[in-house]
C-alpha cells in the first residue's frame, strides 16, 4: 500500500538535499582550512596543524583588534539594552495613542536610513561632533541604527508579559522604578538576554560604520582588520586569515546558540505586519 | 660659542620632547607592496628616536593607492591622521585646496640638503608658491619584456621597437609562437586606477604627439586625431586582435594580478614605471620578485606613434615625497625627524633599496657611479630627455578618471572609439566648464 | 480597568535616552542627506573647505548620470531576483518542505542561520574563496566532472551577487514563514487531506491565505535591507566594469573614492525616497488587504 506521508518525505528530502548542500558548501572552507598544514582556496585538509592560529596570537594588530570589537560590542549591548529595556518597559505598559505606530515606523525608518546611503551624513555629523576615529563614534552610530529593533521586540516580548504582579506590587505602595527593578526585570530576563546577544552580533559584525569612522589602525575592529589583511596588496596570507575569521566568527555562533536555547528563533516573527 | 648654543639649544629640544611621538604613514607593508620602503624605516627611526629622545611610529599599509588616498583624506579630515605623509605629488594641490597639507618652507629652511633638489623636482612639490612636498625621487616609464619569452618565440635581442607598428608585430609572433602567454600588457581601465592613466593612456597618447591639457591656453584637450588613434592602438591590442587580456583590465585586483602573472612568464611586455623594476621585480620582493631580474627582464624606451613629426620616443615621470599633515601638533620635531631622513648616508641607503631616479644633485653622482645602479643611470640617461609631467591641477583627478573610464569602454568593447570620446569630451566639459575645454585637429 | 503603572515624568524620564539615541544618529542624518544633497561640498579640493549652496543642481546632475541609472537598473534586477523570488521564494519552499518535520525542521534551519550570521567580511572572503577561477572549490568540482572552470565574477557578475544575496538572506524569510506556518490550526489542513485536497490546492486555499501578511511583512523588510546592503561591495568592488554597482555601492564611490559628498549625498536622498516610496507602496497594499 502507498503511504502518503512517506512519498511526500521522500520529495522533501530531495529537494532539500541540493538545497542544503548549497547553503553548506561556502562555509566548509571556514570549518576546515585553518587546520590545514598547506591553506588554499580550495578546501582541503592535508594534515592537521594549529600552527596558523598560532600565527593570529602572534600578530598584534590582530589581537588588539579583537579587544577593541570587544570594546566596540559590549558597550553597544549595555547602551542599547538598558535604553531599550527602559523605553519598551514604557512603550509596554504605560498606553498613550499612536505607539505601535511610532515603532512601526521607527524599524522602518531605521532599514531605510541604513548602509552606504547613510554614511555620507553619518560621517559628516561624527566629524561635526568630533567624533570621527573614536570609539564612542563608533557605539553611538551603532546604537543608533539598532536601538528601534531592539525597541520593537523587546516591546512585543514584554506585552506577553501578564502586569498582575506589578499591579499587587503597586498596590502594595512601591514606587513605579522599585516595581521595575524588583518585580519586572526578573520576570523578562530571558527577552533582555535575547537582545543583548542579538545587539552583541550585529555590532560585533559590523564593518561599514568602524570602517568609515575609524581612522587609526590600533583602532580598528576585527571586521576592519580582516578586510585590511586580505585586500592587502600581495600575496595574502590563507593560513592565518583563515584562522583569524574562525576565530572571529565564533562568538557570533555562540550567541545564537545561547539565543536558540533561551528563545528558539520564533520570536523573528514577532515584526507583524 | 655658537657651538655650544646648538648643543644647548638641541639639549633642551631632547628634555622638551622626551617620549613624544612623530608618526609617519606609507603605503608600504613589510613583505608586500613597497617592502623597501619599510625596511628603510626601520633602519633609520631607532637611530633618529634614540638621538631625540621620542618614538617614531610607522604606519604600515600595503593598499591600493587610491584606497591608502581615501584614508589619508578621511583621516586628516577627521582632524587626524599621521605627521608625516608619504603621498604621491599630484595629490598636493587638491589636497592643499582642502586645507590638509601645510606649506613646509620654514622646515625647508633649516634643512640644508634641500639646495641640491633639481628645480622641476621642487616645483612638483609646491603649488601657489608655497612647497608642501620633499621628493624622494622620480621615475620614467618604458616597456618591460621577458627575455626568455623572447628568445622562445624567436624575437631578436636586444629590442627596441621604433614605432607601435612595431610592438603590434612582436605581439602578433608571441601571440602565435606562445599560446597561454599574454603578449602585452597596456593598462587600461579604472580598476587600475591612476596606474591606467600614467602608465597606459599617456603613455600611448603622447606618442601621438598628443595631450591631455593644452600647457600654451590652459584648457583641456577634449578631442583630437591623437585621442581617437590612442584608443584605437587599445581597440586593435585587446578587441580586434586580442594581444592583451581585456577581462584581466577590469577584474577586481587588476594591477596585482597582472603583477602575478609577469612573474608567472605569462606577460611577455609591460609597459610600467622604474617603480616596477626596482620594487615589483626587486629580487628581495617575497611576492612577485625575479631572483635573475637583471638577466632575466629587458626594457626598451617606448616609441611614438611612427607618424612624422611624432616623438621618436616618450616617457611620463611622477613621484612620492613626504609631506606635512595640516593637523601635525609638532612641527619643530618633525622638522628634526625629516632632516635626519634627509641625511646623505640615509638617501643612499634608500636608493640602494628601491633606486629611483635622484631628485637632488648632490645624491645624482655618487647614486649612479658609488652604487654603480646600471638600471637608474641607463634609463635616466635615455629617457629623462623625452620625459613630461602631469597636469597635476585640483581637478586632474576626476579628468584622469574620465581618462580611465575611455580606455575601459573601447577595451571591454562596450563602446566604439567614436562614441566612448564623444562621452569623454561630455564629461570632461561638465567638469571643467565650457570655456575651460579645446579641440586640436 | 487598566491603569498606567507610572506618572508622566518617569515615562519621559525612561523614554529619553532611548528616543534621542534614535534621533540624533538615525533621524539626524536621515534628514540632514537632504541638505547636504544640496551643497558641492567634497572631500578634497576648494570645496572642502567652503562648499557652496547649490539648490538642486546636483539633482540636475543625476538625472543625466549613466552611473546612476546603471545603479539603479542593477539594484532593482538585485533586489527582485535575490531578495522578492529569491529569498521569499526560498524561504517559503525550506519552511513548507519542512513543515511539522521538528528535527529536519531544525537542521536545515541552522544550516541556513549560519550563512545568515557569520560576520560579512568573512562572508564575502568564503565566497571569494568559493568561486575564484582557479583555485576555488565550485571550479575544482567543475573541472573534476569534466566541465570547464567558469570565471563566475566576470561571466556573471551580476547572477553571482544574487545567487550569494540568496544564500546570504535566505534565512529571516524561512524563520518567519516557519512561524507563520504554525499559526494555521492543524485542523485547516486535516480536514484538506480528507477531502482529498492536492498539494497545490492546500497551499492555494488554506496555507497561503493564512501566511499573506506575513508575506507581506516579509517582502517590506528583505526589499529595503536589500536595496541597501553593501556587502557584494566586499565581493567584487562592483566590478567588473560597474556591472554589479549597486546604488549603496555608487554612492559609496561618489562619496568616498571620488571625495564627492554633495553629489553623493543627493543621489543617497534619491535612494531613500525609493525606499520609502517602497514601503509606502506594501503598507498601502496591506491596508488594502485589512480593508
Amino acid at each position: 500500500m502507498k503511504d502518503p506521508r512517506r512519498t511526500s518525505k521522500i520529495v522533501s528530502y530531495i529537494i532539500l538535499a541540493p538545497i542544503v548542500a548549497f547553503f553548506i558548501c561556502p562555509i566548509l572552507w571556514l570549518i576546515v582550512t585553518p587546520f590545514s598544514i598547506r591553506p588554499s582556496l580550495f578546501i582541503s585538509l592535508n594534515g592537521f596543524t594549529l600552527n596558523n592560529f598560532e600565527r593570529v596570537f602572534q600578530n598584534r594588530t590582530a589581537i588588539n583588534a579583537f579587544r577593541n570589537s570587544l570594546v566596540i560590542s559590549v558597550s553597544v549591548v549595555v547602551l542599547v539594552t538598558t535604553c531599550a529595556l527602559f523605553a519598551a518597559y514604557v512603550l509596554s505598559r504605560h498606553d498613550f495613542r499612536g505607539r505601535n505606530i511610532l515603532l512601526y515606523m521607527l524599524v522602518l525608518f531605521s532599514s531605510v536610513v541604513s548602509g552606504a546611503a547613510a554614511m555620507v551624513p553619518i560621517f559628516i555629523l561624527n566629524l561635526r561632533l568630533g567624533l570621527v576615529n573614536t570609539e564612542l563614534g563608533v557605539i553611538l552610530t551603532l546604537s543608533g541604527g539598532i536601538m528601534p529593533t531592539a525597541l520593537f521586540i523587546l516591546k512585543d516580548f514584554f506585552d506577553s508579559i501578564p502586569r498582575t504582579y506589578e499591579e499587587a506590587a503597586l498596590v502594595d505602595g512601591s514606587s513605579p522604578l522599585q516595581v521595575m527593578f524588583r518585580i519586572f526585570l526578573p520576570l523578562s530576563s530571558k527577552g533582555i538576554i535575547v537582545i543583548a546577544m542579538l545587539v552583541f552580533t550585529q555590532s560585533w559584525s559590523n564593518f561599514l560604520v568602524p570602517f568609515v569612522l575609524l581612522r587609526s589602525t590600533s583602532k580598528y575592529p576585527v571586521s576592519v582588520a580582516i578586510y585590511t589583511f586580505f585586500s592587502e596588496v600581495g600575496v595574502p596570507d590563507i593560513g592565518m586569515i583563515s584562522a583569524y575569521a574562525f576565530l572571529y566568527t565564533l562568538p557570533v555562533i555562540f550567541a545564537y546558540v545561547l539565543i536558540e536555547r533561551k528563545f528558539g528563533f520564533s520570536f523573528y516573527g514577532g515584526i507583524k505586519g | 660659542m655658537r657651538r655650544w648654543l646648538a648643543v644647548v639649544l638641541v639639549s633642551i629640544m631632547v628634555i622638551f620632547a622626551l617620549g613624544q611621538k612623530v608618526t609617519i604613514i606609507a603605503n608600504a607593508i613589510k613583505g608586500g607592496k613597497n617592502s623597501q620602503v619599510v625596511d628603510w624605516f626601520e633602519k633609520y627611526i631607532p637611530e633618529i628616536e634614540k638621538e631625540l629622545g621620542i618614538t617614531i611610529e610607522l604606519i604600515q599599509t600595503g593598499i591600493r593607492d587610491e584606497d591608502f588616498k581615501a584614508r589619508i583624506v578621511l583621516d586628516i579630515k577627521g582632524g587626524g591622521g599621521a605627521d608625516i605623509l608619504w603621498i604621491d605629488g599630484f595629490w598636493v594641490p587638491e589636497f592643499v585646496e582642502a586645507g590638509y597639507l601645510r606649506p613646509i618652507d620654514d622646515i625647508l629652511a633649516d634643512i640644508p640638503a634641500w639646495k641640491y633638489y633639481y628645480e622641476p623636482m621642487k616645483a612638483m612639490g609646491s603649488y601657489k608658491g608655497k612647497t608642501y612636498l620633499i621628493p624622494a625621487g622620480t621615475d620614467v616609464r618604458m616597456i618591460y619584456y621577458n627575455k626568455e619569452l623572447f628568445k622562445k618565440a624567436g624575437i631578436p635581442l636586444p629590442w627596441q621597437p621604433k614605432s607601435w607598428e612595431d610592438i603590434i608585430k612582436t605581439a602578433r609572433i608571441i601571440k602565435e609562437k606562445l599560446p597561454g602567454v599574454i603578449p602585452i600588457q597596456l593598462n587600461a581601465g579604472t580598476e587600475m586606477g591612476e596606474a591606467t592613466t600614467m602608465q597606459g593612456f599617456f603613455m600611448v597618447l603622447l606618442g601621438a604627439g598628443g595631450n591631455l591639457y593644452d600647457w600654451e591656453t590652459g584648457k583641456w584637450i577634449v578631442k583630437s586625431s591623437a585621442l581617437k588613434d590612442t584608443l584605437n592602438f587599445y581597440k586593435q591590442i585587446y578587441v580586434d586582435e586580442k594581444l592583451g587580456d581585456a577581462v584581466l583590465q577590469v577584474s577586481p585586483g587588476a594591477r596585482e594580478k597582472t603583477f602575478e602573472l609577469f612573474r608567472q612568464e605569462k606577460i611577455a611586455m609591460y609597459v610600467e614605471g622604474t617603480w616596477f623594476y626596482t620594487s615589483v621585480l626587486n629580487p628581495n620582493n617575497p611576492s612577485w620578485g625575479f631572483p635573475d631580474r637583471d638577466e632575466r627582464i629587458g626594457w626598451a624606451a617606448m616609441p611614438g606613434r611612427g607618424k612624422p613629426g611624432d616623438p621618436e620616443f616618450v616617457s611620463i615621470s611622477g613621484g612620492t615625497g613626504f609631506a606635512v599633515n595640516v593637523n601635525c601638533k609638532n612641527p619643530k620635531l618633525v622638522a628634526e625627524v625629516l632632516k635626519r631622513l634627509l641625511y646623505v648616508e640615509p638617501q643612499l641607503s634608500y636608493f640602494q633599496m628601491k633606486p629611483f631616479v635622484s631628485p637632488r644633485s648632490d645624491l645624482a653622482d655618487s647614486c649612479w657611479t658609488v652604487n654603480k645602479d646600471k638600471f637608474i643611470a641607463e634609463t635616466s640617461r635615455a629617457l629623462v630627455k623625452y620625459t613630461t609631467f602631469r597636469p597635476a591641477f585640483p581637478v586632474y583627478p576626476e579628468i584622469s578618471f574620465q581618462a580611465q573610464l575611455l580606455t575601459e569602454r573601447v577595451v571591454t568593447g562596450q563602446m566604439s572609439v567614436d562614441k566612448a570620446l564623444e562621452e569623454f569630451a561630455k564629461e570632461v566639459t561638465r567638469i571643467v566648464g565650457k570655456e575651460n575645454v579645446t579641440e586640436k585637429p | 480597568m487598566k491603569r498606567s503603572l507610572m506618572g508622566r515624568k518617569v515615562v519621559v524620564f525612561l523614554l529619553i535616552p532611548a528616543l534621542s539615541l534614535i534621533f540624533v544618529f538615525l533621524i539626524l542624518p536621515g534628514v540632514w542627506v537632504l541638505k547636504i544633497g544640496m551643497t558641492n561640498e567634497t572631500l578634497t579640493g576648494a570645496k572642502a573647505r567652503n562648499p557652496d549652496f547649490v539648490g538642486f543642481e546636483n539633482y540636475v546632475k543625476v538625472l543625466s548620470d549613466r552611473f546612476f541609472y546603471n545603479a539603479l537598473r542593477i539594484t532593482l534586477l538585485f533586489v527582485l531576483g535575490s531578495a522578492i523570488i529569491g529569498q521569499a521564494g526560498l524561504g517559503l519552499l525550506l519552511a513548507l518542505l519542512t513543515y511539522r518535520k521538528r528535527r529536519l525542521k531544525s537542521f536545515v534551519q541552522s544550516v541556513v542561520i549560519l550563512a545568515w550570521i557569520i560576520p560579512e567580511v568573512v562572508v564575502a572572503y568564503l565566497w571569494i574563496a568559493f568561486l575564484d577561477k582557479d583555485y576555488g572549490t565550485l571550479n575544482v568540482i567543475l573541472s573534476a566532472i569534466g566541465l570547464s572552470k567558469i570565471n563566475w565574477f566576470y561571466e556573471y557578475p551580476l547572477l553571482t551577487i544574487i545567487i550569494f544575496n540568496i544564500w546570504r538572506g535566505t534565512a529571516y524569510s524561512m524563520l518567519l514563514f516557519s512561524a507563520a506556518l504554525e499559526t494555521i490550526p492543524p485542523s485547516y489542513l486535516e480536514t484538506a487531506e480528507v477531502i482529498g485536497a492536492s498539494t497545490w490546492r492546500k497551499f492555494k486555499d488554506v496555507v497561503f491565505p493564512n501566511i499573506k501578511s506575513y508575506i507581506l511583512t516579509d517582502l517590506i523588510l528583505i526589499t529595503l535591507w536589500t536595496f541597501n546592503v553593501f556587502t557584494p561591495y566586499l565581493l567584487t568592488g562592483g566590478g567588473p566594469s560597474f556591472r554589479t554597482e549597486l546604488l549603496s555601492i555608487y554612492i559609496y564611490r561618489t562619496a568616498f573614492r571620488y571625495f564627492k559628498l554633495g553629489y553623493g549625498a543627493s543621489i543617497a536622498t534619491i535612494a531613500l525616497l525609493i525606499n520609502f516610496a517602497l514601503a509606502m507602496f506594501y503598507l498601502s497594499l496591506s491596508r488594502r488587504r485589512k480593508a
